[in-house]
């Protein structure tokens, strides 16, 4: 029998600061497990819609991967939540650090 | 790629939804709400787009969203779509579940009115050379 190994979040998270290359309009990325897969979760500068598109681009990239995490990708950009965004991150989310 | 009874049923889903996604944003006086739910419906839409194009070309419909996006990434004709879809995704997502998420009026129609259509074109294009099926609307 075969026993594959579940993709660890905290890789894949990992493998995502590494892609934002330091872009300073990403503010945090946390990371955590769902039943569903792999969550990443971004707060963001405000930003117009097309200008968050490369963070989905990203998320492709570690879909594509990983293809086992169902990698999702919860971008909470100021410009379309109302109040604090970083209230939004879920609390059992592990934050990441940006410096890789 | 062929296009059978349940093809047609997907792509004729996919337009209801496009139809309500449109209507939704015409009203006049467009509010958070009506934006939201033109966003969910457009991200409908966009679902049964992809399952049209995976059944049509593989015989099988995605169990759920993580095996259709996998679809997304590793099919060549929608990976061309890839951004579109998980941009609009996501913020079907939030449409349905953040009460916090408010789209600007702008995101809506961008997704909407562009993002939904490239789908929808891309898709249209793959069954092009099918009879009976036509990407003029």
């Amino acid at each position: 029998m075969v026993i594959r190994e579940k993709t660890d979040a905290m890789t894949v998270a990992h493998r995502f600061v590494e892609a934002i290359n330091g872009d300073d309009s990403v503010l945090g990325v946390w990371v955590r497990d769902t039943m569903c897969g792999v969550e990443i979760v971004t707060v963001t500068e405000p930003l117009d819609g097309d200008a968050e598109r490369w963070l989905f681009r990203i998320q492709g990239e570690l879909i594509r991967e990983f293809p086992d995490a169902n990698v999702q990708l919860a971008v909470y950009n100021p410009s379309f939540f109302t109040g604090d965004p970083f209230e939004l991150v879920p609390t059992d989310a592990q934050p990441v650090s940006l410096t890789t | 790629m062929t296009v059978d009874q349940r093809t047609q049923a997907f792509l004729h889903t996919a337009d209801e939804n496009r139809a309500v996604a449109q209507r939704l944003l015409s009203h006049s006086d467009l509010q958070p709400a009506a934006r939201r739910w033109a966003i969910a419906a457009a991200f409908y839409a966009a679902v049964h787009l992809v399952n049209a194009y995976i059944w049509g070309r593989l015989r099988i419909e995605p169990a759920n969203h993580g095996e259709r996006q996998s679809f997304v990434e590793t099919e060549s004709v929608l990976r061309t779509i890839g951004i579109d879809y998980r941009q609009l995704q996501r913020r079907g997502f939030d449409a349905r579940y953040v009460p916090r998420f408010v789209p600007s009026e702008a995101l809506a129609i961008t997704l909407v009115t562009r993002d939904l259509e490239q789908i929808r074109t891309v898709v249209m294009m793959a069954f092009a050379d099918i009879d009976g099926i036509s990407n003029d609307d």
